[in-house]
This record gives C-alpha cells, structure tokens and sequence, in this order.
C-alpha cells in the first residue's frame, strides 16, 4: 500500500474528546483489518512534589498542525497500514483528561504495534508544542513550570534512527 | 525611496513568558538582518535569561525551523520558541 492510500485523520483540538467512543469509529471503519493497536495518554494528577490540576499545552497555529501531519505522513510511508489517527489536544488540558490518542490499522500487529509507539515517540519530541505543568506543591503554594523533552525522550526517538 | 522592512515576531511557550509578549511587529533598525542578529537585538534586554537559554531556543521563519544566518525579508514572521514538549 502506498502512503497515499493511507487513511490519515489528523486532528489538533481545544475541547475535550471521548477517547473510547474515538476509538470505536476508527475500530469500526477499519474492522476488516487485522490488527488495531491505539494509545490514550491523560495528565496525571500526581506529582513527586505535589498535585497537578491541569496542564497547558502552547501551540502555533499552522505549524502545530503541520508537525502532526509530518509524523503521521512518515508513520504511513514507514509502516505497512491502511490507517492512522492522530488527535492532540492544546490549550487547556484537566488532571485525567486525554492529552493524545494515537491509533492504527494494519493487516498485522507488529506494523500496528509499531507505528503507535513511533507516532508517539515523535509525538514527545517534535510535535510543535509546548506543555505547562499547574497545579500545588506538597505545602500547597501554587506552582506552574513549563516542561522541557528529557533524556529518555531523546532516547526513544533514536531507537527509530537505528532501524 | 527605500522599502520599510517589517518583520513579524512570534513567542511560544516558556519564551512567550519570559519575553512577557506572543506577538509584535517590528521595523529593524539596519538591514540586512540576519535570524541571529534579530535574536540578539530581542533578547538584549533580558537580564537573566538562562533559564530560556539552556534548553536552547529554537528558531523558525514563516513557520520552518531556520538556520542562524538567514536573510530575514519583509513581511517575514520569525518565532522563538523551548523545544517541543508534545505528546
């Protein structure tokens, strides 16, 4: 399959979605393939030093979109599937909401498998955007602290250089 | 006569804050004006900016990551911004 039979439904959005009725429609546009993989990611509440409320997800209009159509482009051209979702969310995003879901559809699961961890892996490190912890530390002070991609970010995206 | 250079300037994420500003327009004072000239002149005033500094700043012109030495032209929007954070 060529990448631009790839279904590709790319979403960047500000409100709330139900990640398992999401789900659902992709698994049901796709039943006749034989493997679905997805992965929800939600902000946690908890923190080492406190409790986050909500993150912010800064974004740029236009380029935000672009770097999730990009990675998506390159999980398609990459991997043998017949379709991929991506939604993000930006703006403001409450404790246990979903910042991410990413799916895919593959006649096999080891190409469903992987094109979600790639996805997200990319996802980590080259998604135009920028999230903003807030919430109260242990003594109860408010804190909100930008969050920078750390070591093990780096190094997931270069497991995919590898191979 | 010569053309007024106008450049459009975009802050996101910790930069937007630290710089207290999202978005400006501005007339540079000389010209040719290269993307690191620009940073320069912006970042000037900042007295203690390494906590922008040491993630790095990264750069785009007309929303595509740039090297450090390019021309900017008019009408151009230039952003700086942390690295990304998605996901």
């Amino acid at each position: 399959m060529s990448m631009g039979d790839v279904k590709q439904d790319i979403r960047l959005l500000r409100t709330p979605f139900d990640e398992v009725a999401e789900y659902g429609a992709f698994a049901g546009a796709f039943s006749h393939c034989g493997a679905l993989a997805s992965f929800a990611g939600r902000v946690r509440g908890g923190a080492s030093d406190g409790h986050i409320t909500a993150l912010y997800l800064d974004w740029y209009p236009g380029m935000s979109e672009a770097s999730l159509e990009t990675i998506g482009r390159d999980a398609a051209t990459r991997f043998e599937v017949e379709a991929i979702k991506i939604w993000h969310r930006c703006g403001e995003v409450k404790a246990a909401e979903v910042i991410v879901l990413v799916c895919a559809a593959s006649s096999h699961r080891r190409a469903a498998f992987e094109a979600v961890d790639y996805m997200m892996d990319r996802l980590k490190s080259e998604a135009a955007l920028w999230k903003r912890e807030e919430g109260v530390d242990a003594e109860g002070v408010a804190i909100a602290r930008w969050i920078e991609p750390t070591q093990n970010d780096r190094k997931d995206m270069a497991r995919w250089d590898k191979e | 006569m010569k053309a007024v250079v106008m450049i459009r300037v975009c802050y996101f994420g910790k930069v937007a804050e630290r710089m207290n500003a999202r978005v400006c327009d501005i007339v540079p004072q000389k010209t040719p004006l290269t993307l690191w000239a620009l940073r320069a002149d912006l970042f000037a005033g900042i007295d203690d900016w390494a906590d922008i500094k040491t993630p790095g700043v990264l750069m785009s012109v007309n929303q595509q990551l740039e090297r450090a030495d390019i021309v900017l032209q008019s009408g151009d929007e230039v952003a700086f911004f942390s690295p990304f954070s998605g996901g």
